[in-house]
């Protein structure tokens, strides 16, 4: 039998480690580096926003984050650049309290004088309703605005229909409006908070464990829980088979002003809250987010997840943060 | 994690049992006694001097119902023993021993306060230092049988500790602070014996151990005040079987039974001990060269109830002279 | 690959409860039939002298014991972090089998395995109103992934100086997903009653993904009982892979768990090691190592963003002796001891291993 030659399958290793190699460089992948990785990223007057002052934000389809200011209009941030509309461009009000954006990809500002529509630099302004507290865009591209003299106005097949509480005035002060993945339009008011399924109407009260006097915010987190945020609590309530449960804020405050509930991509809830900056809620215990773990300031008004899983806060003065959650 | 641990056991026994190793061990003349072969106590005028150190870490205990757990508490303790022995035979049945532990004990814990209301963060590391004589030991061993190539030895040893180590908590900053005992506070008597056979290159031993302890009275935790206590007695049964790898490298496998009733504070309820009992397995190997002995060693908890569930690591070098 | 794949998990499950009986019978039949021809070849044989493969149709069984305290850590900046102060110091216990076999004087395979375990704790946070205290645990253990491989011997004339080509490959056998978490909360009743919660949480050893290592090693023999050797080794995954991570939500005094997938990459490594061996006597041989490895290019999706794995290195020295315990056996016993590093744990670690060679097959 012939003897094996060793320099022959030498080089056959050689050539096929060779060819290995080579394969691994031309592999290549894109991802963050983690040495630039910006946990916080900060965005404010110093570098393009319209105001520091936040009360709301918004993400149209093209993946543009809208913020609404206090006093001076709405800005626009393409990830690169912002730009600013104020009552000088054809805003109708320069406090602008909620945004949305319909099927049409008309972008709708609520501010505090009425409904202010925008699309292709045209602007059309409604003040039949007064002010305009919060804004939905359903799953049918219905749109619903919570308005301050017309109660709950929802825009339908072109047509606007009203939905007002004859029997509770306070009931009609609805400070927000939220459709859950079952596609039930939640209306959290000064007094009350309202489920519409279909055409049923399902009235909450505090006797049913709704926490404090006023709903300032509604969420659902990944579970299916919805979650209820209010003025003058020291917890919130979790929804879940028709009963609420109370959950501590553990922020040391028995009294508390819960502005925004949103829920990113890993089972966490997250609570805006006045005074004490974010809470999060990971499923068991509830986590303090304040100026010294990143946020630009102590009260958030709202709290935005975006396409990608970034958390965007608002703040009363100090600008809008994106944070990257899950390197906590 | 056990099948693999008996796999490994089955396949050096099996190595050993069966590799062709008669022209490796070299004559039948033994040129120096190795711990399969040395007398079951030291002969007249011999000395043995011992320099023991011992490791290990807290890592995982047998709950109650015998479930080994990690511990899963923020702390991280490791303790070390370190022992000096005397041995000298007074006669060719008679031994005597004298023990000087020193103890090295450290358990450190950090925890973060976290008080959103004035939105504050505190760490704080706090550490647990044992370090300190321990409880020193005196043994007396007599051959009832004096063992030879052909006979077994048996061989009674009674031991005796005394509580020289510190056995109050000391050096007090605060309750998570202090300077931790290095002593049990209490004398002991152990009556251990044991039966062994040498059957070249091969030996194997039985093993029985009774102690009592006398109890004393100490302080358990910083602050308060001393408490009269026992604690509970304590019963070993086991064997081990040895053998030589060639005339100087030997292995050694302890396999034994301990338990311990659990310790009574008189007059006292607030504190609560179990029962604690475990099988151990404790492996060792042996190197000797001339009167120089090195021998290493792992003892591994195999089962047990309320009792730590680490490997202890000992390594000790002796020399006889 | 994936039918082949599938099969060996099947037969893997349906007969790993028998295997210490196999491996038991196989050596015990194998042991039966060895031969004592080229058992002279062992005996006289010092490890200086040793070829980088084994002898033609040599066989060799290495088992090992790795204990490891993980007390400290490298963070980013090469600093070490020392762990043991914080209470989230570790223990890692590793075993190891390892079977080699030399098909030619030049040509052997390698087939590896290696299981871990390692519990590791969290710094404890405490709460307030209401109390809670949150220890947060971590249990990694399982076996790595399979490794497969040759080793080749270059046809060099020089008895003093040999080169040795190894290439090899992971074979993803195990899985990488891990069970569901084993959260607990209790009552902790005293004057100021406190919620305890555990979070413990479990996790795989082996990444389930293919991976090709090359490498190669060299040994250069300076005098008879003095020795320099040096290996490089580089692997590289084959594609991604996917995982599960659990969340979990509080429903009364019990925990629900819901597992989220995301993707991921295994590290480029790349480790080198430097070895000076002294052959003191014919059976006892102690050497000095140094060690060091980088790894780098991965990525993982785990907390829903693709995030590049922060590049790691370690360097370790090792201290160790083999000793020859007979013409089969041989003793090993190494301490490594952490230099520096980046981004890795820094353990120090005993090894214990015990290495059975004999030719099976061989007649003489």
């Amino acid at each position: 039998m012939k003897a094996i030659n060793p320099s022959r399958i030498a080089s056959i290793f050689i050539l096929v480690a060779s060819i290995l190699l080579l394969s691994d460089c031309i592999k290549s992948e894109y991802y963050i580096d983690p040495e630039s990785l910006e946990i916080w990223e900060i965005y404010n007057t110093e570098n393009g926003l319209g105001c520091d002052s936040v009360w709301t934000l918004a993400e149209d389809q093209e993946g543009n984050i809208w913020v609404g200011t206090m006093y001076n209009g709405v800005s626009k941030f393409d990830g690169k650049t912002w730009t600013n509309y104020t009552t000088e461009d054809g805003l109708l009000d320069n406090s602008v309290l909620s945004i949305a954006q319909d099927g049409y990809g008309y972008m709708w500002f609520g501010t505090r004088s009425g409904l202010s529509i925008f699309y292709d630099n045209t602007w059309t302004n409604i003040t039949d309703f007064g002010g305009v507290r919060s804004i939905l865009r359903d799953y049918d591209d219905n749109m619903w605005i919570a308005t301050s003299d017309y109660a709950v106005m929802e825009y339908k097949n072109s047509t606007w229909h009203q939905y007002y509480d004859s029997e509770c005035e306070w009931c009609n002060v609805v400070n927000v409006i939220f459709e859950d993945k079952e596609r039930n339009i939640w209306l959290g008011s000064d007094q009350d908070l309202k489920k519409i399924d279909d055409q049923t109407v399902i009235t909450y009260t505090q006797s049913d464990g709704i926490p404090g006097s006023s709903i300032k915010s509604i969420g659902q987190d990944m579970w299916g829980n919805i979650w209820v945020g209010s003025t003058g609590s020291s917890n919130v309530a979790r929804y879940n088979n028709g009963i609420f449960e109370q959950v501590a804020l553990s922020n040391g405050l028995a009294v508390n002003i819960v502005s925004s509930i949103a829920a990113d991509n890993r089972g966490n809830v997250w609570f805006g809250l006045f005074v004490t900056g974010a809470m999060k809620f990971n499923g068991s215990i509830m986590e303090s987010f304040t100026v010294k773990d990143g946020l630009p300031g102590r009260s958030v008004t709202i709290i935005l997840k975006d396409k990608h899983g970034y958390l965007w806060f608002g703040t009363i003065d100090g600008g809008v943060a994106k944070y990257m959650p899950g390197l906590d | 994690m056990k099948k693999i641990f008996v796999s490994l056991v089955l396949i050096i026994l099996a190595s050993v049992a069966y590799s062709q190793e008669e022209d490796q061990l070299l004559v039948s003349e033994i040129k120096q006694s190795t711990v399969i072969t040395q007398p079951a106590t030291l002969k007249k005028g011999f000395f043995r001097i011992s320099a023991v150190f011992t490791y290990g870490a807290a890592d995982k205990m047998f709950s109650d119902n015998g479930r080994k757990e990690y511990l899963v508490g923020n702390a991280w303790t490791r303790s070390s023993t370190n022992i000096i022995e005397l041995q000298y035979g007074l006669s060719n049945s008679i031994e005597m021993a004298f023990a000087l532990p020193y103890e090295i004990s450290t358990t450190s814990r950090s925890i973060i306060d976290i008080i959103p209301v004035t939105d504050s963060v505190i760490t704080t590391a706090r550490k647990l230092k044992g370090n300190g004589i321990g409880d020193i030991e005196f043994a007396i061993s007599y051959q009832i049988i004096k063992g030879t190539k052909s006979k077994p030895s048996l061989v009674s040893k009674l031991i005796a500790t005394f509580p020289t180590g510190r056995k109050n908590p000391s050096n007090i900053k605060n309750r998570w602070e202090y300077d931790k005992p290095t002593g049990r506070g209490e004398t002991t008597l152990a009556l251990q014996v044991i039966y062994r056979k040498v059957i070249y290159p091969y030996s194997y031993s039985f093993t029985g151990a009774f102690k009592y302890p006398f109890g004393g009275e100490k302080v358990l935790f910083p602050y308060e005040d001393p408490i009269s206590f026992r604690s509970g007695n304590y019963y070993e049964a086991g064997g081990n079987f040895n053998f030589l790898l060639n005339d100087w490298i030997a292995v050694q496998n302890d396999l034994y039974y301990a338990y311990k009733r659990a310790d009574s504070y008189n007059d006292n309820t607030t504190y609560f001990s179990n029962n604690q009992s475990a099988i151990y397995y404790h492996p060792n190997i042996s190197f000797q060269l001339k009167k120089f002995r090195l021998v290493q060693g792992v003892l591994f908890p195999l089962k047990g109830k309320s009792i730590s569930a680490d490997p202890y690591y000992n390594i000790y070098l002796q020399y006889i002279f | 690959m994936t039918a082949l794949y599938e099969r060996v998990m099947k037969l893997k499950e349906k007969y790993m409860k028998y295997h210490i009986l196999i491996w038991w019978l196989l050596l015990m039949s194998i042991t039966a039939y060895a031969q004592t021809g080229n058992d002279s070849i062992l005996l006289n044989e010092r490890k200086i002298d040793r070829p980088l493969t084994l002898h033609k149709g040599q066989l060799q069984f290495n088992t090992a014991y790795e204990f490891s305290i993980i007390s400290q850590e490298y963070d980013n900046n090469n600093k070490s972090i020392n762990r043991a102060d914080m209470g989230t110091a570790s223990i890692m216990h590793k075993y190891s089998l390892e079977l080699n076999y030399g098909l030619l004087d030049f040509l052997q395979i390698t087939v590896d395995l290696n299981y871990t375990k390692r519990g590791e704790r969290k710094e404890t946070r405490q709460l307030y109103s209401p109390d809670y205290e949150i220890n947060y645990f971590d249990d990694y253990k399982g076996f790595e992934d399979l490794f497969i491989g040759t080793v080749l011997k270059l046809p060099l004339k020089s008895k003093k100086f040999e080169l040795a080509l190894s290439p090899g490959i992971y074979v993803p056998l195990f899985s990488n997903r891990p069970e569901a978490p084993e959260h607990n909360i209790s009552l902790i009743d005293g004057d100021l009653p406190i919620i305890r919660i555990v979070y413990y949480n479990n996790h795989k050893i082996a990444t389930e993904t293919a991976a090709i290592k090359i490498g190669a090693s060299s040994i250069f023999r300076a005098s008879k009982d003095f020795s320099v050797s040096a290996k490089l080794n580089y692997s590289w995954p084959v594609s991604e892979s996917e995982s599960i991570i659990w969340i979990n939500q509080l429903n009364g005094s019990s925990f629900i768990y819901y597992d989220i997938p995301y993707r991921f990459l295994i590290d480029n490594t790349l480790d080198y090691e430097v070895t000076l061996a002294y052959q003191a006597i014919s059976w006892f041989n102690i050497s000095l190592s140094y060690f060091h490895k980088n790894k780098s290019s991965g990525w993982s999706e785990i907390t829903g963003f693709r995030i590049g794995n922060p590049e790691s290195e370690l360097s370790l020295l090792s201290i160790g002796y083999e000793i020859k315990a007979s013409r089969n056996l041989w003793i090993s016993e190494f301490i490594d001891i952490p230099l520096g590093g980046r981004n890795h744990l820094g353990p120090f670690s005993i090894y214990l291993g015990i290495s059975y060679n004999f030719f099976p097959l061989n007649k003489n």
